[in-house]
């Protein structure tokens, strides 16, 4: 590896992990889970920095690393972690309102499958299209299609989304009567 | 919620719910501990997939469920060995709680019932080359898991085999246990098959079980592997608990009649003697294996509640069903299936309602 490879994988760690934290944190969350998460995706795409001379290449493998690692974690019948009794309150940015939205959606995207919740995640948090979110979950495009399909339709129903798009029918309104109930033990929880 | 306007918000809520990072990732510890060509950090459950298929291998990985379960399938073995009871039969107090009455004969027609369903599989003998299996090959060819509060009880065999779906299907319909007739079946193709058959004779019908039938689905799991799943189910007759029986004792009973056409309820009440004939002649409806997806045209419909000195009993009765009688246990009182006949034109004429009263 040359002095400039490590300087501009640095830097592309710093450009990106940002934003794949988060898509991970989507995935998964949970911030260790997460952070390992990304960690390994960037561990990974390090021994093959020299041939990834595109940056278009460099995200998409990356990707690819994250998104793979992640499925083949989901698909373990037990990852080795237990769940408290206790959840841990987490700080978000933004309010009630915010916390409001990240509750309730962390809720109803934990009850999807594991590649359903990576299409959503992959084709409307990173706004991938259907063929680069194909090329990082190592599939077809089809399979990308019926799975988006699925999600959103299981979402659509599920009463928490309900809830949540009633009373954010305006950007940044406050809840209202309409809100429907979360259950709080869902938040926090992590497949 | 229009799967548009799901859409259309979708990345503003994700936008909007997903944190910040507690922390930044550092470029460089992560150059170092990918150099070091190690994924170390115990927390992770990626990781520690990598782990375990590094040191311990893939084969590991499929025995291990294995091996614990023997593990525990040998302490309660043990256990039950040494305690001289089966380990169901004694209670959380310690007294030992065998099945006792209708209850012991109940739990000996669904075992009876079983053990049928697996000597008409073992009945079934297929080519060397086929390899039995005891796991699920695919979604459609799983192993049943029974309910154990139905009524219907299901038992598979499992194989594979390099055969096409087609030559495999052929093959099992030329090679029927005798009894076992030829059934219904889709046009097989290379990739999947199905049938289903009716066993006669010995197989049909006992004082345990009814309406007995053989699955056959032959599926393509990958190139060069087809999956062969053969599965026999019936419905083993229960005999009446004193839960579904109406005690001798009722002193009156509550109706509720609906009507299938102006949807109408007509409320009424039997006195004394009336509902103990009444009574008697549901006592008497035997327990079949009719399902209640039988009765595709339910005509009236009756609630009726009986009360007596042992608290009141709700039963459910459906009529304009095809035939027979199904008595499904209920945690209060039992619904009942039947066909137009004896039981609903005695209820009807003793609230003297018209004999034809709710139907078209």
């Amino acid at each position: 590896m040359r002095v400039d490879d490590e300087a501009s994988f640095d830097a592309f760690v710093h450009t990106v992990s940002g934003r794949l934290l988060r898509a991970a944190w989507l995935l998964t969350g949970d911030w260790h889970a997460a952070e390992d998460l990304v960690q390994v995706a960037l561990e990974k795409t390090w021994p093959r920095w020299p041939t990834l001379t595109d940056a278009d290449h460099r995200i998409a493998y990356t990707r690819r690393v994250l998104t793979t690692s992640y499925l083949r974690g989901a698909r373990r019948r037990w990852t080795g972690e237990l769940a408290t009794e206790t959840l841990p309150e987490t700080a978000v940015d933004g309010g009630i309102d915010d916390a409001l939205i990240s509750a309730s959606l962390r809720s109803a995207t934990s009850r999807l499958p594991a590649k359903q919740r990576a299409c959503v995640v992959l084709r409307y948090f990173l706004d991938l299209s259907e063929a680069d979110t194909a090329s990082a979950m190592g599939t077809s495009v089809g399979t990308v299609k019926s799975n988006t399909a699925r999600a959103l339709d299981a979402l659509r129903r599920d009463p928490v989304m309900v809830g949540l798009l009633e009373i954010n029918a305006s950007p940044r309104s406050r809840p209202n009567r309409g809100a429907a109930p979360i259950d709080r033990n869902e938040v926090g929880r992590c497949d | 919620v229009t799967s548009d306007a799901l859409e259309e918000r979708l990345p503003d809520l994700l936008e909007r719910a997903a944190p910040q990072p507690p922390r930044d990732l550092n470029g460089a510890s992560i150059r170092r501990a990918s150099t070091s060509g190690a994924v170390t950090r115990v927390t992770a459950a990626v990781a520690y997939t990598e782990s375990n298929r590094t040191h311990r291998g893939r084969a590991w990985r499929w025995t291990a469920p294995g091996v614990a379960a023997m593990v525990v399938i040998a302490i309660a073995v043990t256990w039950a060995l040494t305690a001289g009871h089966h380990p169901l039969d004694r209670h959380h107090d310690g007294a030992i709680q065998r099945p006792t009455g209708i209850e012991a004969l109940n739990a000996q027609r669904r075992a009876a019932t079983t053990a049928a369903l697996d000597r008409l599989l073992a009945a079934f003998s297929m080519p060397s080359t086929w390899r039995a299996s005891t796991r699920p090959l695919s979604k459609a060819l799983a192993l049943p898991t029974d309910d154990p509060t139905s009524y219907l009880v299901s038992r598979a065999r499992l194989w594979v085999t390099t055969d096409a779906a087609d030559t495999a299907m052929t093959y099992v319909s030329s090679h029927l246990p005798s009894q076992v007739t030829g059934g219904n079946a889709i046009e097989p193709t290379a990739d999947f098959a199905s049938a289903w058959f009716t066993p006669g004779g010995q197989w049909s019908r006992s004082t345990n079980y009814a309406g007995m039938a053989i699955s056959v689905i032959i599926e393509r799991l990958r190139p060069g592997t087809v999956g062969v799943e053969i599965e026999a189910s019936a419905y083993w007759l229960p005999l009446r608990t004193p839960a579904q029986t109406i005690p001798d004792s009722v002193t009156g009973a509550a109706v509720a009649i609906r009507s299938e056409i102006s949807k109408k309820i007509h409320h009424g009440h039997l006195n004394a003697a009336d509902a103990r004939t009444l009574a008697h002649e549901i006592n008497q409806l035997t327990v079949t294996y009719q399902a209640p997806s039988m009765c595709p045209m339910p005509g009236p419909s009756a609630t009726l509640t009986f009360t007596s000195p042992a608290g009141p009993q709700t039963v459910t009765v459906n009529s304009n069903c095809p035939s027979g009688v199904f008595v499904k246990p209920r945690t209060h009182g039992m619904q009942i299936d039947l066909a137009p006949g004896r039981v609903f034109s005695h209820l009807l004429s003793t609230l003297n309602l018209p004999a034809n009263f709710g139907r078209r």
